[in-house]
This record gives structure tokens, C-alpha cells and sequence, in this order.
């Protein structure tokens, strides 16, 4: 397992591994029955076990990160604050945080709607499917506690 | 050894290809129906069909793959005095499967050790023995 080097504004190591396995038949398989389930986003690139989610919002697409604690660790490392979602900007990060309190999934909010009930417009990395431009709850990850940060 | 044509392989290898984390693929594994039809194999052979995987059939392809998690996700769903060592003898070893090591630390992090306590029967003696550990998961 290749790993690459990941590390904080303050030099905090970030565990990640580069997956290299390739998309075969079976899993070409799976994929055309989920993007079935996702009529209404776009996928923007195909598999790719090179990065994940976190890799694709905070390592340039480079790596997984699979460590949640880690994602805290870049957060609070990196100093980026909490958003309230009535200030949410293009740019922005956002992060799925599942009722166990793991940060399962993230992405960057490429527009953040308007309107009194905004519905903002993410880019993210769906496991080692592609990316994915989708509306915020319109995604297979656990969105009931869904927070937003920047990087001051 | 263990029928692995029981498993919801489309199911489950949708969530496998969706996580990004493997707390993400063992929540939703450990909900799934045919994981937990799996988990009631006995724990050796599911650990000897484990062991089996890691080495005739090292990552090599996506199907191998789901299995592997599958077993380790029916692990985490038996007695964890059946698991413990197996749990913690991978939690140490980096083996093929990318997650697996995770997994392994995941369990035993959520499988808390309470007390280790020695309580002789019949005896007042209550001095610490690593022997003995109740564990509450």
C-alpha cells in the first residue's frame, strides 16, 4: 500500500493510502446500477480508487483519506471555522457527519443557492465512484447532520 | 467452508464502492440481512475462510474484495470471545485488504475493557489478574 506525504499547516502527519486497483467487469457492473438510483446529478469522472472523498476535498485528488479523525485533525489544524448555512460561499467545505459522530463524507460547495431555504450545489467524490455534482441531501451519504466550513 | 452465494453481493457491493471510510462500509455490512445470516457460521471457520481469502486470493478483484469485508463485518457481529485474538493479532498486521486493519481497530475500540479484575471463587482476593477481562460492547 503506497502512502504518500500529507500533512497539516503545522506539520501533523496525515495517514492516507493511493489504492491502484482498477475497475473490472464486476464493478463496472455495480456502477451502472447506482448511477440508475441518481437520476438527477452529474457524474463528472469515472471509477478511480486513487482517492477518496477526503482525499479529493483536502489532498488535491492525490490519496485516501480514511481516517475520520484525521479530517478533524485538518480542520482544526488548518484553522477553518464553522459556516452558518445562510453565509455558505462557492469554496466552501462541506462535511457529513453520521450520528456516531464520524465524518463519513465531504466535499466543496461549488454554489451555494439562494433563497430562504438554500439547497447549495457540491462537488465531491463518491467513494471510488467519480466525482459528483449533486444537491447537497441528493447523495448516499447520511445528510441529517451536514455542517459547513471555511478556510479563513 | 462458508457459502459465500448467501451474500447480497450487489448490495453490499454497492456500499463497498460508496465508502470513503470503513466506518462507512462497516455500519451499513453490519445492517445487511445476508451479513447477518453469515455471522451465525461458526467464528473459526469464518476466520479460517478469512485467512484463506488474505492468502489465495490476495485484493484481486472486487468480488474477493466484498467477500473479505463480509467475513470481517460477520466477525464483528459474534461473541467477542470467539474474535478478540483474531481482531487483535489484524489490528497489528498490514495483510492485502486495505481496510481490514481498520476494522480490526474499530472493533476493539468499540469493544471497551471495562475492568480486568481476578476474583477467586471463594476466595477475598480481588488483586488484578490480566486473565481475566469483561469487556461491554
Amino acid at each position: 500500500m503506497l502512502k504518500i506525504i500529507v500533512e497539516t499547516s503545522i506539520r501533523t502527519q496525515i495517514d492516507n493510502v493511493q489504492n491502484s486497483f482498477g475497475v473490472d467487469e464486476y464493478a463496472k457492473h455495480l456502477i451502472s446500477q447506482h448511477k440508475k438510483k441518481y437520476k438527477e446529478v452529474k457524474f463528472k469522472s469515472e471509477f478511480s480508487s486513487h482517492y477518496n472523498c477526503h482525499g479529493c476535498t483536502f489532498a488535491n485528488r492525490r490519496t485516501n483519506i480514511h481516517d475520520s479523525q484525521d479530517v478533524t485533525t485538518i480542520l482544526f489544524d488548518d484553522q477553518y471555522e464553522l459556516v452558518e448555512m445562510k453565509d455558505v460561499l462557492a469554496g466552501d467545505i462541506v462535511i457529513y457527519v453520521d450520528p456516531a459522530g464520524v465524518l463519513e463524507h465531504s466535499g466543496t460547495v461549488i454554489d451555494p443557492g439562494s433563497g430562504i431555504i438554500r439547497n447549495p450545489l457540491i462537488l465531491s467524490k463518491w467513494g471510488q465512484l467519480g466525482e459528483v455534482i449533486h444537491r447537497v441531501a441528493d447523495c448516499p451519504y447520511d445528510s441529517s447532520n451536514i455542517e459547513y466550513y471555511r478556510c479563513l | 467452508m462458508i457459502d459465500f452465494s448467501i451474500l447480497n453481493l450487489d448490495n453490499l457491493g454497492e456500499w463497498y464502492l460508496l465508502a470513503n471510510t470503513p466506518d462507512y462500509l462497516l455500519k451499513h455490512f453490519t445492517k445487511d440481512k445476508s451479513i447477518k445470516e453469515l455471522s451465525k457460521s461458526d467464528a473459526k471457520e469464518l476466520i479460517e475462510n478469512y485467512r484463506n481469502l488474505e492468502e489465495l486470493y490476495p485484493d484481486v478483484d472486487t468480488k474477493m474484495r466484498i467477500s473479505a469485508y463480509a467475513l470481517l463485518s460477520s466477525l464483528t457481529l459474534k461473541d467477542y470471545k470467539d474474535v478478540l485474538p483474531f481482531f487483535e493479532e489484524l489490528s497489528e498486521n498490514s495483510g492485502p485488504y486495505t481496510w481490514a486493519r481498520n476494522i480490526a481497530r474499530h472493533y476493539l475500540a468499540t469493544v471497551k475493557i471495562t475492568k480486568v479484575i481476578r476474583r477467586d471463587l471463594g476466595s477475598e482476593e480481588f488483586p488484578n489478574d490480566p486473565d481475566i477481562k469483561i469487556l461491554i460492547s
